[in-house]
């Protein structure tokens, strides 16, 4: 069954770059369809950096890229946090702290955790925990398993919100992919007018790009880089698309416009 | 008036840490109010015990000294920690474990291989648990396909008069990092308390467990059908008294009133 995409929501870790290298096929690819008009917007669940710290590392990779292109996990949850007048305990690192300034923090009602490796030791995780035992709210900006890093796979923020959702009975709010809100918000901020059917979602993690973006009634494509394993795309459920890397998926798009 | 219904009593499996006495970072702790009679009321009266403890931040030997030093009497066999039943496991299935646990209780694993890991055993290795750590165990779990066992799954227990992460929320994560389910050798497993009953040769309805955590002793101790005590000491709080799952046996204000209970029989 062929779907027509009028637009492209790429993931951007391991799927458009590892670190500071940009993917092969990446930049050629985003450069397709951007140069057909095709729009694009950046969904990522990062939590390590701010929007503007991701935009320059993309930019020192060779990748030009605006703030306004990006969609990040650490905004919508600063987004609800302020919706809910939260006070939250911030488990993030120095340079996602950014995106959270002027939010009270005193006296904290709450626990938002991002992929923060200074803070996920003991006495930081059992200062969260007593929290959450006296009525705090947890919030996780994602529940990534793992991702992939220069240097092999790395635990992710998903198990150390786990770490909080078994010692406190809690459930968290998870903000980013694969939530659904998070892809309807990131289509809304794209075009108002957009259905789920028309998007594309491309990522390598199976679960939370492609099977969530599904589930919010997108289109979903693989793409065998970053933390992709082999066999994945036959494990979990069935992606619509699985492709090598961005290149192909632009050519394939382009290709089904001219149909 | 208390009642505890079913068989008479023969033997008790007993928890440790939030029975006999309370936690402190410092020194032994401090024996919980009465304690230190009841058992040794229960040893007057002929019934067994068997200390079925998750305590894995020191060795047996170690624990042992320090319950006698705060004034109880038992031998240092009837106490039956995690890591000896993780100790069977490793030897029966020729394993060689990376360790992520308390340096202290290193000494009950000495002599086991550990060069070439197969296999991830964590424990409550509080200050040891840092992202690094972590991770090494989630690489060990996904990447060379080790096996991961857990010494008890306890979600916390209360130190210093604080509630404290335990070992299973650490558990929890790597579970789900790595997409795999651990083998919990200590309560709540089942076989645990199959073995305290072996160790004390009586059948299910012949012994009771008492414990302060609703999940690990209580819920535990019934799904290998023995009867589950909750004590109002340790870990307990308010809460525990309207569990949505657990619904024990009996609840009491401490150790010796079970006794109370017990002898009337």
């Amino acid at each position: 069954m062929v779907k027509m995409a009028k637009a492209v929501l790429l993931d951007l870790s391991g799927t458009v770059h590892v670190g500071d290298h940009l993917i092969p096929g990446a930049k050629v690819g985003i450069q397709m369809l951007k140069s057909h008009g095709i729009p694009i917007k950046y969904v990522t669940n990062t939590s390590k950096e701010s929007k503007s710290c991701l935009r320059n590392r993309l930019c020192n990779a060779g990748l030009e890229v605006q703030e306004n292109e990006l969609f990040t996990s650490l905004t919508a949850a600063r987004n609800y946090v302020e919706s809910l007048k939260l006070r939250p305990l911030l488990m993030l690192e120095d340079e996602a702290m950014k995106d959270f300034e002027g939010i009270q923090t005193e006296d904290p009602n709450s626990v938002v955790v991002g992929l923060s490796p200074s803070n996920f030791h003991y006495k930081r995780l059992n200062e969260a925990f007593n929290l959450l035992k006296n009525r705090a709210s947890l919030i996780a900006i994602n529940k990534s398993r793992y991702i992939k890093t220069d240097d092999g796979l790395s635990i992710g923020t998903g198990a150390f919100v786990s770490t909080l959702e078994f010692a406190s009975d809690k459930k968290a709010h998870v903000i980013g992919k694969p939530s659904k809100d998070f892809f309807h918000l990131a289509l809304k901020e794209l075009d108002p007018k957009l259905q789920p059917h028309e998007a594309l979602m491309v990522g390598d993690d199976v679960r939370d790009d492609v099977l969530g973006a599904q589930q919010a009634g997108l289109i979903g494509a693989l793409v065998k880089t970053g933390k992709y394993l082999l066999g994945d795309e036959n494990k979990y459920g069935e992606p619509n698309y699985v492709f090598e890397n961005l290149e192909e998926m632009a050519q394939f798009v382009l290709g089904q416009e001219k149909k | 008036m208390l009642e505890l219904k079913g068989g008479k009593v023969k033997g008790v499996l007993c928890d440790i840490t939030g029975v006999l006495k309370e936690s402190a970072t410092t020194a032994d702790g401090v024996a919980i109010q009465g304690s230190i009679e009841a058992i040794e009321r229960l040893r007057k009266a002929g019934i067994q015990v068997k200390y079925v403890t998750n305590e894995c931040q020191c060795t047996r030997k170690s624990l042992h000294q320090k319950l006698l030093r705060l004034g109880f009497s038992m031998s240092e066999e009837s106490i039956m920690p995690p890591a000896f039943a993780a100790r069977e496991v490793i030897n029966k299935e020729n394993l060689r474990p990376h360790f992520l646990v308390h340096d202290n209780v290193l000494p009950d694993f000495e002599g086991i291989d550990t060069d070439d890991p197969n296999c991830v055993v964590v424990g409550d290795a509080v200050e040891k648990f840092t992202y690094d750590n972590m991770n090494h165990a989630f690489r060990l779990l996904k990447e060379k396909k080790c096996k991961l066992i857990s010494l008890g799954k306890g979600k916390y227990y209360r130190e210093d008069g604080q509630l404290t992460l335990d070992v299973g929320p650490f558990t929890a994560a790597l579970e789900f990092a790595s997409d795999q389910n651990a083998m919990v050798c200590g309560k709540p497993d089942p076989l645990f308390f199959q073995a305290g009953l072996m160790s004390l040769g009586l059948t299910a309805e012949e012994v009771v467990m008492v414990g302060d955590d609703i999940v690990s002793d209580v819920g535990g101790a019934q799904k290998a059908n023995i009867r589950g005590v909750l004590v109002r000491t340790g870990k307990f709080t308010a809460q525990d008294e309207n569990h949505p799952v657990v619904k024990p046996d009996l609840i009491v204000d401490n150790l010796k009133q079970l006794v109370d209970v017990i002898l009337q029989q």
